[in-house]
């Protein structure tokens, strides 16, 4: 009989609890948006904290968390660092359920980019510095909410180590002696590889992804993971792969990297999110993201929107991330994406 | 009439206990096939239409099968040899039970660092081989479905040997005797006597190894995805990851291994039929069998080598390296992954969330566990819900944890419970998770006391309280302590379904060690599954210091 009291008080206290937690608790919605500018920093530095998920190189998120917290000492920043395929059906749930965790999302989808604009996933940014010159908002700012981040290009590299001679183009990635030891990305929702797919199909010659599927390459999620397996001697090169390998070769391992002619290049964009739990903060931080502090941190060894911003850029050009086009999203409609994922799949996994 | 009360209010009782749980384990399921039915079946019609289905059943069914196979081998081996070792080597009875100790994700992951085709640290040793030298890559190549198909047997066969080798300490050395006076070899002894008798608990561990399989979610994902190896859980992962979300999908692709789970625990009653015949303890001169066999020793301490030791080097070994490459030198060697752990954000908040949402969900478990134990074991007077009780908290065994993973997500991003992002979505999944260990665990205990003690103590005046205090509770100590450390091991490595509930920033250790594998931050991996092993570790350590040194025994 005692038993079965106790039964019962434990189940009333897992009721209780399970009721409490859906009433409170969590991040529901954001506070209101202070009205100078000078508030809403005030009002940012009560919240006191900031989320991004971003899709950029992690190093990079690094350099960004304490550039921001040296400029905004009592905002912690904090960052998510996935794929497309990982943060986007968050975003998606946080919105839904108005338990927003992520503050600002930076992405390079421009098919979600689009579909979002009708979804009302974002708010307008407010920050004084988009309005700056060498921002050339005209040019990086969409419908006031999604804005110009960074940007990058796929390179080639190789591992020294093993194939000492190197890629000079893209063509060499198909050396017989290369197959089975290349690597390269899973467009598996992630639209932007499927444009990269498509891109370099006709950049770097004639049927150039199937005759990469042909040299049966080793796949991996991302980009910065292709990085790293070179690093490692997993795989010994890839046609295309991020700039953060840059960081392995900066840590000692052996790497080689090179720029083709034709580089497929993306732009990162950012917004403010209406689920945001910390409105005020997320639009410091979405300041932040294009001033000089900003820039020479999240787009280190990056394409930056402003010029002259030092760490930034390629050697021996000024290229904007404004000169790097995001993909037309009428041509990463869902349907689209999915019929290429599963003819990408029958190619290179089949 | 006070009878009457009595009753009803124990039909209230048990009916409330028995509704929560409904609607925390059966809920779940039953909103993820009504959307997978939704539309005319266009979940079903989106999973089961792709071009690649077919593959992907083939493999779950190849992993399922081979992998247990191998499980029922070795498992069966092993348990024997641990009733065969030497009395001074009696210490190594755990070695078959450690792998469970170490996640399966830093297992997964240690195997990657010895087989991969490239630096994998086995590879590059066996390229020094004479008939291998002229290989750049391999011999072996851990993405292979083959290779993850033996690792997967490997994690399996600890869990084959829990139950064979309890079936094993059933079997009075005087069975063995009778053989070996008779003329039989050991390996006659082995399959002439030990085999038969052991069916109960090769049924029941070929069951549960044969589920584990077709649930199988680590190995596949983390190694599988380089080489397009598919299986039902990952590509229920992976119709969760798309956007826009395709849950319907995501429940088609479950619904096989909830059809084979029900099927093989339904399976598993029929084939046990009469346990009666299978009572080996001959009463109170039962003697469990012992030897002196130098081969028992070579053999677990093989497996402890491949099982437990090697994936566990090669995840030392890169956890201490700047970049995971299949070169080493003594100058490589670093600490600073371990000072990056501390760092990097999010991975200590990680560890809090594993660790505390674990303790919570054990801590509900076990009170839950012992209602319902108390409801099958004495509840006759109600006899539907008992009935329910039994069967609702041994489905999240049949069940792959993966899909009860999607179905809270599911059903706890909807009012009326908007969970999403919350602790507590991990802390309820956790707890139906492990309600099948709470209960069963406890269930034995129940039966293995009888009603003696109890009447005992009512003779002499104790009240119920009184008796459940200082009678029944100690009693049960061993049983809930054993308890407590097996689901605090499996909540603290737990992956699969933690995968699916977590949000961006409320992650656990696991999975925020799979956001950094696919990220390619080798070595932070490597150091975060040596973090997650030690706190495991730490807790067995706890649990033996609260529950004595045989806590593990007792599993």
């Amino acid at each position: 009989m005692k038993i079965k009291r106790r039964t019962a008080l434990a189940v009333g206290g897992l009721l209780t609890s399970l009721t409490l937690t859906a009433c409170g608790g969590g991040s529901e919605g954001g506070g209101e948006l202070a009205g100078s500018w000078e508030e809403i920093v005030a009002a940012a530095e009560d919240e006191g904290e900031v989320t991004i998920y971003s899709t950029h190189a992690p190093d990079n998120l690094e350099l960004l968390k304490k550039a921001f917290e040296k400029k905004y000492p009592d905002i912690e920043l904090t960052y998510v660092r996935g794929t497309d395929a990982d943060i986007l059906p968050k975003v998606e749930v946080e919105n839904e359920t108005g338990r927003g965790a992520a503050d600002v999302h930076m992405t390079t989808d421009a098919g979600w980019i689009d579909r979002s604009l009708e979804a009302d996933y974002s708010v307008d940014v407010v920050g004084p510095s988009f309005d700056e010159e060498a921002y050339d908002r005209a040019a990086s700012v969409m419908e006031d909410k999604w804005f110009l981040t960074s940007a990058t290009i796929f390179g080639m590299a190789w591992n020294t180590d093993k194939y000492p001679q190197g890629l000079k183009t893209p063509e060499d990635a198909l050396a017989p002696e290369l197959n089975g030891k290349i690597g390269v990305s899973n467009p598996a929702g992630i639209p932007t590889y499927v444009d990269m797919y498509r891109r370099i199909d006709v950049d770097f010659g004639e049927n150039y992804v199937e005759r990469l599927a042909e040299a049966k390459p080793r796949v991996y999620q991302s980009a910065v993971a292709i990085g790293q397996a070179i690093a490692s001697g997993e795989i010994w090169a890839s046609p295309v792969v991020g700039t953060t390998v840059l960081t392995e070769k900066d840590a000692g391992a052996p790497i080689g990297f090179g720029v083709p002619e034709k580089p497929f290049g993306v732009p990162w964009y950012s917004h403010v999110l209406a689920s945001a739990p910390h409105t005020n903060a997320a639009q410091v931080l979405a300041d932040f993201l294009v001033t000089p502090e900003g820039q020479a941190a999240i787009s280190a060894d990056y394409i930056p929107v402003l010029p002259d911003v030092e760490g930034t850029g390629i050697p021996g050009t000024d290229v904007l991330a404004q000169e790097v086009d995001l993909p037309d999203p009428d041509t990463l409609d869902q349907e689209s994406v999915n019929a290429y994922q599963a003819e990408w799949e029958d190619l290179f996994l089949g | 009439m006070r009878a009457d009360t009595r009753v009803w209010r124990s039909r209230l009782g048990y009916g409330a206990l028995i509704l929560v749980l409904g609607y925390l384990i059966v809920m779940p399921l039953y909103r993820l096939q009504a959307l997978a039915f939704e539309d005319g079946a266009a979940g079903y019609e989106a999973q089961f239409g792709r071009s690649d289905i077919g593959q992907t059943l083939q493999t779950t069914l190849v992993l399922a099968l081979v992998s247990l196979v191998i499980a029922m081998v070795l498992g069966t081996v092993l348990a024997f040899a641990t009733s065969r070792l030497p009395r001074r080597l009696g210490f190594l009875r755990i070695v078959p039970l450690l792998p469970i100790v170490m996640p399966s994700v830093a297992n997964v992951v240690g195997w990657a660092f010895l087989l991969s085709p490239g630096p994998g640290y086995l590879n590059t040793l066996m390229r020094q081989l004479p008939w291998w030298d002229h290989l750049e890559s391999g011999p072996v190549n851990v993405y292979s479905p083959t290779w993850i198909i033996i690792i997967t047997g490997f994690g399996l066969t600890s869990f084959v040997y829990l139950f064979v080798s309890a079936g094993m300490q059933n079997i009075g050395s005087d069975h063995l005797e009778a053989a070996q006076v008779s003329g039989s070899s050991t390996l006659g002894v082995f399959f002439k006597v030990v085999l038969p008798l052991l069916r109960p608990s090769l049924v029941y561990g070929s069951g549960v190894a044969l589920l584990l399989g077709l649930g199988q979610f680590t190995g596949p994902l983390l190694l599988g995805q380089n080489e397009g190896v598919k299986v039902l859980t990952t590509e229920m992962y992976l119709r969760t990851s798309e956007s826009p979300t395709n849950f319907a999908a995501a429940a088609a692709a479950g619904s096989p291994l909830v059809i084979l789970g029900l099927l093989v625990i339904f399976g598993q009653r029929y084939l046990l039929g009469n346990q009666a015949r299978f009572v080996t303890h001959g009463g109170k001169s039962f003697a469990p069998t012992s030897g002196r066999s130098a081969w028992a020793a070579v053999v677990v301490a093989a497996y402890g080598l491949f099982a437990l030791a090697l994936p566990m080097l090669g995840v030392v070994i890169v956890s201490l390296t700047p970049y995971w490459s299949g070169d080493l030198s003594w100058d490589l060697f670093t600490l600073s992954n371990y000072r990056e752990l501390v760092e990097t954000p999010g991975i200590l908040e990680s560890v809090t969330t594993s660790v505390v949402t674990s303790l919570i969900a054990v801590a509900i478990c076990v009170p839950l566990g012992l209602g319902v134990a108390t409801l099958v074991v004495r509840g006759r007077h109600v006899p539907v819900i008992r009935l329910l009780g039994d069967v609702i908290t041994a489905l999240p065994l049949g069940i792959p944890a993966v899909i009860f993973g999607v179905g809270f997500l599911l059903t706890y991003t909807q009012p009326p419970f908007v969970l999403y992002g919350t602790r507590t979505i991990i802390i309820l999944v956790y707890v139906v998770l492990m309600i099948p260990f709470a209960t069963r665990m406890q269930m034995t205990a129940l039966i293995s006391m009888g009603n003696t003690y109890q009447e005992a103590s009512a003779v002499s005046g104790a009240s119920p309280l009184v008796t459940s205090l200082r009678v029944t509770l100690p009693m049960l100590k061993p049983a809930v302590l054993s308890a407590v450390a097996l689901m605090f091991i499996l909540l603290t490595h737990e992956f699969a379904a933690s995968l699916m509930v977590r949000s961006a920033t409320t992650q656990v250790m696991g999975t925020l060690l799979y956001d950094h594998w696919s990220n390619g931050s080798y070595t932070l991996v490597a150091a975060m599954a040596i973090l997650m092993s030690a706190v495991t570790a730490a807790g067995v350590a706890v649990a033996m210091l609260v529950g004595g040194r045989n806590v593990l025994d007792n599993l």
